[in-house]
């Protein structure tokens, strides 16, 4: 079967869903399907939203690539039509990120070579250019729109309106899957999830190497070390794991690192991570390998975002072996389950309690951790993900003419 | 004219330029579709988020020939950094037809300035603590020698510490 993949970013771009659609796309073509991915030639957060953003700091992608069998196509975006989007706007619809002819264009042409065409996220203008490249080719569409509940970014007619004309929708839970079709009036959903190859963690997760990278960090014995990864966005509730931490470290010193790409809000709002034994260690998007013996020293993984489309997070902490804490609501609190705790979202007095429960309970906390590392054998494999996604495609195939 | 009549002439005015851009925006991604994209092209620069002088940095470039039969490649990499003299090196590499190569630019910032095959081992700990003082920028530019297209040279512009 051959699958195109249209995508606003793909890796070397870093987050969940890019993690996502390139691990879909490598297992898919390991198991002989032709793989093709359309998509931006932007890598740095800041291009995905500005036209006049710098240039590449430390990754530069061309106009085509192959990797691990899948062929990349990536296109360069346009200028941004602000005046037709402020009148969408009128209209009820909001997109972000950027527009782009060459994606049209490029999308079209593979669109005619495929038998699917595999849509990602559902509020960016890359999606519905991909479905308009889609319908003209007459080709079955698949989207995968990493639906964040309660965001109002995603709870709107456009999404509504693409959600509807996708033939079938891959929710990354059980519990997105069922609030699609029961809330969106998704007719063919496919549950899948996110996965992870634990084994390039499992060397930093040794005692030696955790005990090396703390020292090097400075982190005293005793001193508990609590890491984020993820986008420096208001979206991920910061301000809440700052106010937490603060409190954690109102009793004794706490090391928190914040790891990930930074944002023109957080460069005006990180003096409020300042508190009386506190200690910051403020990191850009870091290298694999060091995220990897970072997360592995870190006593507890934390992350305060109410919204996520499912926490790829999560099982990179599990895979180094370190229990997690998240917001107990609809797809993390999925995932986390009984493998983690979760605090209520937006209570950083509830985050620091479950943060101090977890630290006063090392026994407790590795069993939990352990049940995490346990479950993504289980259930967060690409083996599992790629059948689901091979039974969107042929569902979507039998789909057409309809 | 108001103020007000003015700022709405200026909307409309945008608005009309966005119009006739979508329209030929239509007809530029239909050539496209006819267009293939570029048989020859660097896939990716990447290194790391800070570079430091006097150590050994470490650049993946993947040279890809996406095309039919297989190529023979000419890389060309130049570096610049402030205090350094400029830096360059170039070597040729077969590459099979609908595949990529990945090659490896190892350089202190000082002197040492070479593409190796395979990546060097680095300290994955060494980005754990940024550097103090304030960085420069150090700038590297590689290049397909036979590769027309734009996307036969990429550059990035990395921070330096010492």
């Amino acid at each position: 079967m051959n699958v195109v993949h249209v995508a606003q970013r793909y890796p070397p771009a870093i987050g969940g869903a890019e993690t996502w659609i390139e691990g879909v796309a490598r297992a898919t073509a390991a198991r002989g399907h032709g793989v093709e991915v359309i998509t931006l030639r932007v890598v740095d957060e800041a291009a995905l939203w500005d036209e006049d953003a710098p240039p590449a700091r430390e990754v530069a992608v061309g106009p085509v690539d192959r990797v691990d069998g899948v062929r990349i196509v990536r296109c360069r975006p346009s200028a941004t039509p602000y005046a037709l989007l402020r009148l969408a706007e009128w209209g009820g619809v909001r997109l972000g990120g950027r527009v782009s002819t060459e994606l049209l264009g490029r999308a079209l042409a593979a669109a005619r070579r495929a038998d699917v065409v595999h849509l990602h996220h559902c509020n960016v203008p890359a999606a519905f250019l991909g479905l308009a490249a889609a319908r003209l080719a007459r080709r079955p569409t698949v989207l995968t729109p990493y639906f964040h509940f309660g965001d109002p970014r995603f709870e709107q007619p456009a999404v509504r309106w693409l959600l509807r004309r996708a033939d079938v929708v891959i929710a990354l839970s059980a519990h997105e899957a069922r609030r699609l079709a029961d809330e969106w009036g998704v007719r063919r959903v496919v549950a899948s999830t996110n996965a992870l190859d634990p084994a390039p963690w499992t060397a930093a997760a040794a005692p030696e190497a955790r005990a090396q990278v703390r020292a090097r960090l400075g982190v005293a014995a005793g001193e508990p070390l609590l890491v984020f990864l993820g986008r420096k966005v208001p979206e991920k509730d910061l301000p809440v794991l700052g106010a937490a931490a603060a409190r954690l470290a109102a009793r004794r010193p706490v090391a928190l690192a914040l790891v990930g790409p930074e944002s023109e809000w957080y460069r005006g709002a990180r003096g409020a991570f300042a508190a009386p034994g506190l200690r910051l260690i403020d990191l850009p998007g870091i290298p694999e390998p060091a995220k990897r013996a970072l997360v592995a020293a870190a006593d507890v993984l934390v992350q305060p975002s109410p919204h996520e489309s499912f926490g790829l997070v999560f099982l990179e902490a599990w895979a180094a072996g370190i229990p997690v804490v998240g917001a107990a609501t609809g797809t993390i609190a999925e995932v986390v389950g009984d493998a983690g705790t979760l605090f209520r979202p937006g209570d950083a007095a509830d985050l620091a309690a479950a943060v101090e429960r977890l630290l006063a309970h090392p026994a407790e906390a590795a069993a939990t951790a352990a049940r995490g590392r346990a479950r993504l054998a289980q259930a967060y494999c690409w083996t599992r993900v790629v059948e689901a996604v091979e039974r969107a495609y042929r569902l979507a195939r039998g789909a057409e003419g309809r | 004219m108001t103020a007000a009549l003015r700022r709405q002439w200026r909307r409309a005015a945008w608005l009309a330029r966005d119009v006739g851009r979508s329209g030929r925006a239509v007809a530029h991604a239909l050539a496209l579709a006819r267009r293939p994209a570029p048989d020859v092209a660097l896939g990716v620069l990447e290194g790391a988020p800070w570079a430091v002088r006097g150590r050994e940095n470490a650049y993946l470039l993947r040279l890809v020939n996406d095309g039919t039969a297989a190529r023979r490649l000419r890389l060309a990499v130049g570096g610049t950094a402030p205090g350094a003299p400029p830096l360059a090196t170039a070597a040729t590499f077969d590459v099979p037809a609908r595949s990529a190569r990945e090659v490896h630019l190892v350089t202190d910032w000082v002197a040492r300035f070479a593409l190796a095959d395979a990546r060097p081992l680095t300290d994955p700990a060494a980005f754990l603590t940024v550097p103090p003082g304030v960085p420069t920028s150090c700038r590297v530019d590689a290049r397909l020698a036979d590769a027309a297209s734009p996307g036969g040279r990429l550059t990035i512009v990395q921070p330096l510490v010492a």
